[in-house]
């Protein structure tokens, strides 16, 4: 098999010297030195090590990640679920130019400081690729859960909203808060990575949700952050749990109560734009039912946003990344192009839905990918440019980002 | 979810799709209308620099920038603007780096924050800190590495969506600027095309026709006063012949600079083809000022140059037709200027002659030779004399001197003088000179034969001498004859003599001497004679011109003159003919101070061939019995 400007790898982790083979696995595949290697692991790596020798495996690389909700997919299937894994994806473009940079946060409820961070990690990516001032091709980002809407934001301010911002929530196995992410050589487990790309290659991508709007929809009268309190001048949760079809037993059930696995199938579309009266949604994922039966999210809603119950099911889910990469492919559409290669981010909470169905996802993929290698992610939270071109932090969203050069 | 929801959300997603599409569509449609508009514009000009300025106009109409410009490379490694809507923008020798380096290698690019970009140059205004954004897309196929360059203020920032349709536009825009860019060289092709259609190309002046055009100006003008000087460089032919034409063009501009420096401005000097020059001089000028100008014209271009290490002294002649304005047309003008400049040539070069009526006739009675000269040998129109040279102490025959003739039915139509000067202008004298050569060999064959001391004198031209072939061409005649060379004494004229010799001429007598002809140095005196030249004559006989021997009338003076020359001569071992002598006292004289040889209506004009072999043998008989008077005596 010749070698491709991108390639993958992945593997159980154990030790470095794991990961001293995946790296000369990767190497190999790669038709030179890579501009930039993406990690994602499972939370159950020790990730100080990894990023330590992942910056000796590959000097003069930019490197960036973030852990994985249970183990990352690649061309060749799924990373093994439950063990300690680490899957790479590399790229090599002797015309582009990358660059990373991470910035720890503490305090998570400043949104200031969030946005701060964000613009300190992306000066650093910048300067690392030696194009500051101008737009990146694409940024692609991770955040710990929690604070990625003002990730977000603050790139799309200081780029008025001109580039697209692509990625995915570091994720843990379940919700137990051992995620991570990293840059460089600079680790967190709160705090965002960024990595700018300037390429050569074209780059499309796609961020949609597998689900479609329902009847059922309200508008939110009271909120606060991630807090729904009120839908319709009514309590949020009785709302929902109505639109739902009672998924909880509300007379039995003890407050608050997490709804997180029971709401896959019926997230909250939030609508941010439409396209000739079609309106598209971002999608909020329903945590939990507190005691005053308010209903909170994995991100943040405001007063006066329309809320629409969606309907997905499981065969939706698993099909779903196949047909987000196509819409990929076809939003760079180039006939003189070819598919080299791509990134995916699938939410962390369908994986858990459709846990038992997982492998099923990767066969399609491949043959959207056009048996092209990529990297994708589980992560809990994931962001993307919506078919309007706005930037977006959604839930139970799908994206794939693809890569495609001139046929030579 | 069931069949249904699937099929539910695919219909939706392909609404959305073909709602999204409609939409680029409507955006890219009107875009694209602005731009044919624009475009249009564009293919109307026919200049690049016109051409960018109208790219500029048609991209604000699509892009919101505050403003633009366009870079090319003017210096190696370098970019300049050659076109800005604002002095922002107005960069001189931006390195080609850093984001130009990319953008000109087909990567176009936003720029969002251009305090961030390092290589952005310095304006030549400080108002540039307003411009924040910019996006960046290179004109390839141009030839010249070439930008354009949209900038945007913090309120009016320069968006991805623009960068994007400026490279719509930019293949389009480079189809313009290489048609215009086409279009501007025909044109200058067609200006350069007027201008050789109006211009000598070697030498940068007007050519015939622009010359004619203002001289027909010049006769449109009331109450104006003008002459013409019709130019030749003498002996052009023969710098271009000895030297190669390229030092003969360098000759030609040299006299261009030359002749343009001595005169007005308000003149027309032009280079009516080959080494002829024409002048209007304007202004009245009476015979004294054009004299005067003509004279200046000389001087300033009898300076010395060197072509190829030579030395060269460039002499013109000039024909001059004074008060222009009143002879009528161009074309009678320039008749006239032309019969003054033969008359010049004929006068002997280097000089010049106002045309006069008289001159025409002259001009005739030459063309009409120059006409017949060309069929008179095939039509066997020319003949020999034979002029005898007789020992001044012997008073035997033991030399003859060969003349032309030319006659028809025994009348001579054009005297020697007349016809051999023209035809070495045009070059018969070769053939003439061979014929002549030939033809007294064969006559004389039988004289010579019957006393191996006689010799033939025979003159070769100037022009003869300048032919390669001419050595070989003497000695295979000699040969088939059967006549020893050492009894042929080839005449010279003191023109060659005198003249730095060409290398032709000095190679053709060295061959010439080496096969054992002999040569005589003729008509000494009538020039620029100097003792000089007959100590690097190379022959054996000097001629004294029968002008000196005129003035042999007894003046003790001048005897002592012919006696100086005689003596100088036989120190050089060179015997001397004396020319003309018409008289006893003449013979007497030169007898008296030893001139070898006598040659001169005294004794024989000269004479048909059966005449003179007549007079040989006539005198010999006298001889004989004077002789045997004395022995008996």
């Amino acid at each position: 098999m010749g070698r491709s400007p991108i390639a993958t790898v992945a593997t159980a982790y154990n030790s470095v010297v794991d990961l001293n083979s995946a790296s000369s696995s990767l190497l190999k595949k790669l038709e030179g030195k890579p501009d930039l290697i993406l990690a994602s692991y499972s939370s159950l790596a020790d990730v100080t090590e990894l990023v330590h020798n992942l910056g000796v495996m590959f000097p003069g690389s930019s490197v960036a990640g973030a852990s994985t909700c249970r183990g990352a997919i690649t061309s060749e299937g799924l990373c093994a679920f439950g063990e300690s894994n680490i899957a790479l994806w590399g790229l090599c473009d002797d015309q582009g130019d990358y660059g990373v940079g991470f910035c720890a946060f503490d305090d998570v409820e400043d949104q200031t400081i969030v946005a701060n961070a964000t613009i300190v990690a992306l000066d650093i990516a910048l300067a690392d690729s030696g194009r500051n001032g101008e737009l990146p091709s694409l940024i692609w980002m991770h955040a710990s859960p929690g604070n990625e809407g003002a990730v977000v934001n603050a790139l799309d301010e200081f780029f008025g909203g001109d580039v697209s911002v692509v990625g995915g929530s570091a994720a843990d196995e379940s919700l137990e808060g051992r995620w991570s992410c990293f840059a460089g050589g600079q680790i967190g487990s709160s705090g965002v990575s960024i990595t700018v790309l300037f390429s050569s290659y074209e780059i499309g991508t796609s961020f949609q949700s597998g689900y479609i709007p329902t009847t059922e929809n309200g508008i939110a009268t009271k909120c606060d952050g991630r807090t729904v309190f009120e839908i319709d001048g009514q309590p949020a949760a009785i709302v929902y749990n109505r639109w739902a079809n009672q998924i909880v037993d509300m007379a039995t059930a003890s407050l608050p109560v997490n709804v997180l696995g029971s709401s896959t199938l019926s997230p909250i579309g939030i609508a941010v734009g439409d396209v000739g009266g079609i309106p598209y949604f971002n999608l909020a994922h329903p945590e939990s039912y507190t005691e005053e039966l308010a209903l909170t999210f994995f991100c943040e809603v405001s007063e006066g946003q329309s809320l629409t119950l969606m309907s997905g099911s499981i065969d939706n889910i698993i099909g779903r990344p196949s047909r987000v990469a196509n819409e990929a492919i076809h939003n760079s559409d180039n006939d003189d192009c070819e598919v080299i290669g791509g990134l995916m981010v699938f939410c962390g909470g369908c994986l858990l839905a459709v846990e038992p169905r997982a492998d099923e996802i990767s066969e399609p993929l491949n043959q959207s990918m056009l048996n092209q290698p990529y990297l994708g992610c589980f992560t809990f939270g994931e962001q993307g440019c919506l078919m309007g071109g706005e930037n977006r932090h959604g839930n139970l969203m799908i994206s794939v980002t693809v890569f495609k050069r001139k046929k030579s | 979810m069931s069949i249904g929801d699937s099929n539910e959300e695919a219909l939706r997603e392909s609404l959305l799709n073909i709602q999204r599409l409609r939409e680029k569509e409507q955006t890219a449609l009107k875009q694209s209308e602005t731009l044919i508009k624009g475009l249009r514009i564009l293919n109307e000009s026919s200049s690049v620099s016109d051409i960018y300025s109208k790219i500029l106009g048609t991209l604000q109409k699509v892009i919101p920038f505050e403003c633009a410009a366009i870079l090319i490379e003017t210096s190696k490694g370098n970019l300049s603007t050659v076109v800005c809507t604002d002095n922002r923008l107005k960069f001189s020798r931006v390195p080609i780096v850093g984001i130009f380096q990319r953008c000109l290698d087909g990567c176009s690019t936003v720029l969002t924050d251009l305090s961030r970009v390092m290589e952005w140059p310095v304006s030549e205004t400080s108002k540039g800190n307003s411009l924040s954004s910019a996006i960046l897309v290179s004109l390839p196929g141009l030839g010249q590495q070439t930008l354009i360059i949209c900038a945007g203020t913090d309120t009016e920032k320069l968006r991805k969506k623009d960068l994007s349709l400026l490279t719509t536009f930019t293949p389009l825009a480079t189809q313009a600027v290489v048609r215009a860019g086409e279009i501007e060289q025909l044109n200058m092709l067609v200006s350069k095309l007027d201008y050789y259609a109006y211009y000598d190309m070697l030498t940068g002046l007007p050519n015939r026709t622009l010359f004619d055009i203002r001289l027909d100006q010049e006769l449109q003008k009331k109450d104006n006063k003008f002459s013409v000087l019709f130019l030749d460089l003498d002996n052009f032919k023969h710098i271009n012949d000895t030297y190669g034409h390229d030092v003969g063009d360098v000759l030609l501009s040299e006299i261009s600079f030359r002749m343009t420096g001595v005169l007005g401005d308000n003149d027309t000097i032009a280079r009516m083809g080959g080494d002829e020059f024409a002048v209007i001089l304007r202004g009245e000028k009476d015979a004294g000022a054009l004299s005067a100008q003509c004279d200046k014209i000389k001087s300033r271009l009898l300076q010395p140059l060197f072509l190829c290490r030579n030395r060269i002294e460039p002499t013109v002649s000039i024909g001059v037709a004074a008060e222009a304005q009143d002879v009528g047309s161009a074309q009678a003008i320039m008749q006239n200027a032309d019969i003054a400049l033969y008359d010049a040539k004929n006068e002997g070069r280097n000089c010049f002659s106002v045309f006069s009526p008289n001159m025409k006739n002259a001009l005739n009675r030459v063309t009409e030779i120059e006409k017949r000269l060309k069929i008179a040998l095939n039509n066997q129109e020319f003949r020999l004399a034979y002029q005898p040279i007789v020992c001044s102490q012997s008073l035997s025959c033991c030399k003859v001197e060969v003349l032309v003739r030319w006659e028809v039915d025994g009348v001579s139509l054009y005297s020697p003088d007349e016809f051999i000067p023209i035809s070495e202008d045009t070059g018969c004298i070769r053939e003439l000179g061979l014929w002549v050569f030939m033809k007294a060999l064969s006559d004389l064959h039988g004289w010579i034969s019957a006393d191996s001391g006689r010799i033939v004198a025979i003159n070769i031209s100037d022009v003869q001498l300048l032919d390669p072939k001419l050595p070989e061409q003497l000695s295979s005649i000699v040969a088939e004859t059967g006549i020893d060379p050492n009894q042929i004494e080839l005449e010279l004229s003191e023109r060659i003599v005198a003249s730095e010799i060409d290398e032709t001429v000095s190679g053709n007598i060295l061959k010439l001497q080496s096969k054992g002809f002999g040569f005589s140095f003729d008509d000494f005196g009538t020039g620029q004679s100097s003792f000089l030249n007959l100590q690097k004559f190379p022959g054996t006989t000097l001629k004294i011109d029968k002008t000196f021997i005129d003035e042999l009338g007894g003046a003790e003076k001048q005897i002592k003159l012919i006696k100086g020359i005689v003596n100088f001569a036989h120190s050089l071992d060179l015997q001397v003919v004396a020319e003309g002598v018409e008289t006893e006292f003449q013979f007497t004289a030169l007898q008296n101070i030893s001139c070898d040889y006598i040659q001169g209506y005294l004794f024989s004009r000269p004479l048909r061939l059966t005449e003179f072999l007549d007079w040989c043998e006539e005198v010999n008989y006298s001889q004989t019995r004077t002789d045997s008077r004395r022995k008996a005596g």
